[in-house]
């Protein structure tokens, strides 16, 4: 929690405009040159808002994703949903015209987010019905249900790959680009659509927190405990990949996040869920708000996509830890 | 009172895996399911469990036809321990608290830290009780999860082959806890077991399995050397020692 509080005072700070520190002070409280009050307010404090929303939200998918489908490798992207919203994204941008890039003096925007956003988070909900009405009426098991929306995720894949293929350079750039996880999209309209699913899903998974404690017993055990296994997997997998699909609709693609999230936390704090959902929720948001600040740094006056910065930060740490993990894990 | 009635199942309609089975286990009963692997003994728990609906006949619990049962409702008659103890990532007092689970609903009360206090006394499980279960050996994962379906409360306790993967001071222990479950605490236990032994020396009654079928229905009194050898297809010598009877393999 407190390197939560020191990452988002310093986030305030730290940007590409060459804002002063001083200056930074003067714009939160609304004294001095109007563009820092803008840059603070409509720029960097929605960006900040928003790692730390799209962190919760990818953490705690992950963490739910991996015990309902009994598998440490399970995360946010599983169902296919992340590639599902690349290919509805591509399709509004491609084929329907949603989003010619432009570029104002360095700054590249989609012209019709919206429009794309929607066509994202459609194709991720459509996937996420798709693999688990499959799993409910063919009565799959949690392991086969998770191999069916690799299998899916491979499949819209390669429909979004034809599809890129005969597009033309502006449209190709500018699907390229949107799938580049970024949280310099965020808004404080764009905020309020994920925070209120996420807040929502992070009360329901807390609260159910015993009965996802049940499910490490087996699924004899946790049935035997009053649990009803299908509902329970269902919901807790359509909440889950709901908070994936909106996040990759709102921000393109930030990887790793929801694997290493509940993978840290686990051999932190252990699996007893009303603990490890909040420390998970907690890890995501300070280490997307830490790779957001890096994004913005690291090249001195260029902001890269945090997507990328995630996950070139995130899969060294991730086989460390599969080198590292305890017997127990295995 | 779990009635097992005519009960016939099978995966595809061509091959039963269990036939027309009756049986009945009374209130304060130790039964056990007695045959070699693949007889249908973890398939009649199942259905017990209403993990599998039989192709014919009725699986009564407390006369309650458990097809109507919900899971809600059958957590509150009938508690399982498993035959493979997964380690949980959770402390010994954590998983044993989840047996309380069908009664505190969403977040433990007193009364739900008060049984877990009673049962780590009872079970002697207060020196482990902070331990990670992917640290305890086989034979206290094994006291762990009797702990936490004892806990659950239930009239009935089933049990899948609790001693199979133990040494012998654990499957001793794990008899013994067993028989004050059901001698001391009144509860009803079924259980399916290979030791033979064990069996003798645990049931009020034996359901003697073969072929898919119920061979016999005996106790430990009554059972015969060519019981046995029916089922099993080996031959034995049943001797009584301190009015104990023990199975002697040739």
């Amino acid at each position: 929690m407190a390197a939560l509080i020191i990452l988002f005072i310093a986030s305030i700070f730290i940007g590409t405009s060459g804002m002063s520190f001083l200056d930074g002070l003067k714009a939160l409280f609304r004294i001095g040159d109007e563009t820092n009050i803008i840059i603070i307010y409509n720029i960097r404090l929605p960006r900040i808002l928003a790692a730390i929303i799209a962190g919760i939200a990818l953490a705690i998918s992950g963490t739910i994703m991996q015990t309902v489908s009994n598998n440490d490798m399970a995360s946010p992207s599983t169902l296919g949903v992340s590639n599902a919203a690349v290919l509805g994204a591509n399709i509004a941008i491609i084929i329907l015209g949603g989003g010619i890039i432009s570029s104002h003096g360095g700054i590249v925007d989609i012209s019709n987010p919206y429009v794309v956003a929607i066509f994202a988070f459609g194709f991720a909900l459509l996937a996420t019905l798709l693999v688990l009405g499959l799993a409910h009426f063919k009565k799959f098991r949690p392991s086969t249900t998770i191999l069916i929306g690799v299998a899916m995720g491979t499949f819209f894949t390669g429909l979004t790959t034809i599809i890129q293929y005969f597009a033309n350079d502006t449209t190709l750039s500018s699907a390229i680009y949107w799938s580049f996880g970024d949280l310099g999209r965020a808004s404080y309209d764009t905020l309020l659509i994920l925070l209120i699913p996420t807040a929502l899903s992070l009360i329901f998974f807390v609260i159910f927190s015993y009965r996802y404690n049940a499910l490490l017993l087996g699924d004899d055990s946790a049935k035997t405990l009053g649990i009803n296994l299908k509902l329970f997997r269902f919901i807790s997998l359509l909440l889950a990949s709901m908070l994936c699909g909106l996040t990759v609709s709102l921000f393109g693609i930030i990887g790793f996040i929801g694997l290493l999230a509940p993978q840290i936390m686990k051999r932190l704090v252990g699996n007893d869920h009303k603990i490890l959902i909040i420390t998970s929720a907690l890890f995501g948001a300070v280490v997307l708000l830490l790779c957001d600040i890096l994004a913005k740094t690291i090249l001195g006056g260029l902001s890269l996509p945090v997507g990328a910065i995630t996950s070139i930060i995130g899969a060294p740490i991730f086989i460390v830890i599969l080198l590292t993990r305890g017997k127990k894990h295995d | 009172m779990i009635e097992f009635k005519n009960v016939t199942f099978s995966y595809d309609k061509k091959k039963n895996v269990i036939k027309d089975v009756t049986f009945t286990l009374n209130d304060g009963e130790c039964a056990i399911l007695l045959g070699p692997n693949g007889v249908g003994k973890t398939t009649i728990l199942r259905c017990i469990l209403g993990e599998l609906k039989p192709t014919s006949g009725t699986v009564l619990i407390n006369n309650k036809d458990n097809k109507g049962l919900k899971n809600k409702d059958l957590s509150k008659a009938i508690s399982f321990v498993p035959q493979n103890i997964n380690g949980t990532d959770l402390t010994v007092s954590e998983t044993i608290l989840l047996g309380r689970l069908p009664s505190f609903d969403l977040f433990p009360k007193r009364e739900d830290y008060i049984a877990l206090n009673d049962v780590l006394n009872e079970f002697s499980l207060n020196e482990i009780k902070d331990k990670n279960t992917f640290e305890i050996s086989g034979g206290e994962k094994q006291k762990v999860a009797i702990a936490r379906a004892y806990i659950q409360n239930t009239s009935t306790i089933i049990f899948d082959e609790p001693t199979s993967n133990l040494d012998i001071k654990a499957q001793v222990m794990i008899a013994s806890l067993i028989k004050k479950i059901t001698k001391e605490n009144k509860r009803s236990t079924l259980i399916s077991m290979h030791d033979i032994n064990l069996a003798l020396s645990l049931a009020d009654k034996l359901i003697l399995l073969k072929d898919e079928q119920i061979y016999k229905i005996t106790t430990p009194k009554e059972i015969t050397s060519e019981d046995l050898e029916t089922i099993y297809g080996i031959k034995t010598t049943i001797k009584e020692i301190d009015g104990r009877k023990v199975v002697i393999y040739e």
